[in-house]
């Protein structure tokens, strides 16, 4: 059944197309904590928006941002065992994807997909019939699953030294309907829809070691979402606490978050 | 020429769609920051409310400080990214020419959209930043 609503014969808003390249890439692991990038060409002369993914731990999950953990904007310093970061930026004519590979029991080897786009049409210089859908012949963003999900993640269990320099990490999955694995844009919110925080957003607060009045931060929260064939992901990050009492500081009441996860999914590539 | 070829008239899946106009815009990080928690909000008010917002910001990296050069984000400067930390000067005390990250968050209320840079600071002192440009770029889309 033709769907009405979806015609686009005269459409007056920009589609998001995609500039004509691969669409995914392959970086291999360099050592514990060393970086490893690919480099995209895409020469259109002026700064467009992109977006990146990677399969960061060679399994089949497409991260589309970076893959929130216990140690998310922790203040905790030495040596730990990071997890990988995807990091991706872009100027006038090029797009890099950087893969840090994580140290200790988090070190990966081998190599891992990425996968990544550049629309066009993002800067006012761009000649204004590239706006029109019906002459596009460039690769359009696809929503294939839109859904929404509730994550209680409540918290930092308490009593245990170091343990409030940490985030507690609650992750649920549900099947993937669309059956591919998939890149996902997404909207969060912990005030139950009030207010939205962009995918990426990280939150973070303060709070005082009573026994030594010195004051640290910590994530209060944060989100991953990853995609494989068969299963969506969502990674929770939740390290809000209260001031921590004790000497050593083992003292605290950690702060119950309900995250509120809108995703839209689309095509890798 | 118009290629009829490459007509589109109908697709059975939504598409993204760009909602507004590219908001562009710059504020600058300057002042002092201090042991705990450093914010520096802008506050962006849109045409309308936004569905999914999509934020790149663009400034500094991590290059050219004195002390310490551990080279934690690997994003050279000028260029333009969706997640990370602008690089900030700072000089106070015992610390010159020290690299200081603000990692950028976006929120939004309807169409208020804030944009928050967050410094951290673990040790106990005052540092005075050398101001630094930030600029970002906002994106809206539809899905239906």
């Amino acid at each position: 059944m033709t769907d009405l609503d979806r015609l686009s014969h005269f459409y007056d808003l920009n589609v998001m197309k995609r500039a004509n390249l691969p669409g995914s890439g392959i970086i291999t692991y360099g050592g514990a904590g060393t970086d490893r990038s690919i480099l995209v060409d895409h020469n259109l002369g002026y700064n467009p928006f992109f977006i990146a993914g990677a399969d960061i731990f060679r399994n089949g999950i497409i991260w589309s941002n970076n893959y929130v953990n216990e140690y998310t904007e922790s203040s905790l310093s030495g040596p730990v065992n990071m997890f990988p970061q995807l990091n991706y930026w872009c100027n006038s004519s090029q797009l890099t994807i950087n893969l840090r590979n994580g140290d200790g029991t988090n070190t990966q080897s081998g190599s891992a997909d990425v996968y990544y786009a550049v629309y066009l049409d993002y800067d006012t210089s761009v000649n204004p019939i590239d706006d029109l859908v019906s002459i596009s012949d460039y690769s359009q963003d696809k929503i294939v699953y839109h859904d929404t999900i509730t994550i209680v993640n409540d918290g930092v269990t308490t009593g245990t030294t170091y343990t409030w320099q940490q985030n507690k990490v609650v992750q649920s999955t549900i099947p993937n309907p669309y059956g591919r694995a998939a890149l996902a844009r997404a909207r969060w919110s912990i005030d139950g829809g009030a207010s939205w925080q962009s995918l990426e957003s990280k939150i973070v607060y303060t709070y005082t070691l009573t026994a030594f009045g010195v004051v640290l931060w910590s994530l209060d929260s944060a989100i991953s979402i990853g995609c494989s064939d068969s299963t969506i992901y969502f990674r929770t990050a939740n390290g809000r606490h209260g001031n921590v009492t004790g000497n050593p500081p083992t003292g605290y009441t950690p702060t119950s978050r309900t995250f509120l996860i809108e995703f839209w999914l689309y095509e890798r590539e | 020429m118009v290629d009829l070829t490459k007509l589109q008239s109908y697709s059975e899946t939504p598409s993204f769609k760009q909602n507004l106009d590219d908001v562009l815009g710059s504020f600058n990080i300057s002042g002092t920051v201090v042991s705990g928690v450093n914010t520096r909000t802008v506050v962006v008010n849109l045409d309308q409310a936004p569905e999914i917002c999509d934020i790149e910001f663009f400034g500094r990296g991590e290059q050219g400080f004195s002390t310490p050069n551990n080279q934690t984000d690997p994003r050279p400067s000028s260029t333009w990214f969706k997640e990370g930390a602008i690089w900030v000067r700072g000089d106070g005390g015992i610390y010159s020419n020290y690299p200081v990250p603000f990692t950028l968050s976006a929120s939004f209320i309807g169409a208020t959209l804030t944009i928050t840079a967050i410094c951290a600071i673990q040790f106990d002192a005052t540092l005075t930043l050398t101001t630094e440009a930030v600029q970002y770029k906002i994106v809206d889309y539809v899905s239906t």
